[in-house]
């Protein structure tokens, strides 16, 4: 079965972003696909490299890219719910002359359209609220 | 490309951050891509579509463009509304209400539930 998973809470106020993960990583074992994960409203705090979890806390964006890149999953960030908390790529940091981009990588700032795209072509589309 | 029954549950209240309008952006872009877009206010969410006079920052003025963007199916939850003593005439645009089977009904009948 095909799923996207759509993540809108981030490390710090939500269990959403462990609770996808551990999700994924079940359904990857199973042999199923994951066709995109979407990161949006809070969930864009996951993309954010320069945050720093607890001594003792599991990294809840390196976990997720680790992942990620083992299983070959695309990393969506909404761009406007990026923007507005402070998560810029190059190129948006250098679009709005900010000091500096720190878009945690293999994430990837898309567009709103993204999310919606993954609910049309996914069998599933599975949502962890904030 | 088919399109599919996507319907937004919205169960938060309004000025909890960015998630109204995010939720709104959602919904207006799935149906800028022609699919079959419904949305239900329940629990909290039922005061996302009460008129506050505010200028900025009010979603419901913006859940008020919906048919302009051929979003006509709109519900409130019958429950949510008696618990909190609203009336549908307090709302910004017309809604249908459901009962609580009728909401099992609507999200049996859907492809995609989007819940904020």
């Amino acid at each position: 079965m095909k799923f996207a998973i759509a993540v809108h809470g981030d490390a710090t106020n939500s269990e959403s972003p462990h609770s996808a993960l551990r999700f994924a990583r079940a359904a990857v074992a199973k042999g199923h696909q994951i066709h995109r994960v979407f990161f949006y409203h809070a969930g864009v705090n996951l993309a954010n490299s320069l945050i720093v979890a607890p001594q003792g806390e599991p990294d809840a964006g390196d976990d997720w890219a680790r992942f990620a890149t083992e299983n070959g999953i695309e990393l969506a960030v909404c761009i406007a719910a990026a923007l507005r908390r402070g998560v810029l790529s190059e190129q948006e940091s250098h679009r709005y002359d900010r000091a500096a981009a720190n878009l945690k990588a293999p994430f990837q700032i898309v567009g709103l359209g993204q999310m919606i795209e993954a609910a049309i072509v996914a069998d599933r589309f599975v949502t962890f609220c904030a | 490309m088919n399109a599919k029954r996507i319907l937004f549950l919205v169960a938060h209240p309004p000025h909890r951050g960015a998630l109204a309008f995010e939720m709104l952006d959602a919904l207006l872009v799935a149906a800028v891509f022609e699919q079959k877009v419904s949305v239900l206010f329940s629990g909290d969410g039922v005061y996302q579509l009460l008129d506050t006079g505010q200028p900025y920052r009010d979603v419901a003025r913006s859940y008020r463009a919906l048919p302009a963007y051929d979003v006509n199916d709109i519900y409130v939850d019958k429950t949510a509304m008696r618990q909190r003593s609203l009336s549908v005439e307090a709302l910004v645009l017309p809604v249908r209400v459901l009962t609580r089977r009728g909401i099992r009904a609507l999200i049996a009948a859907q492809d995609v539930v989007v819940p904020d």
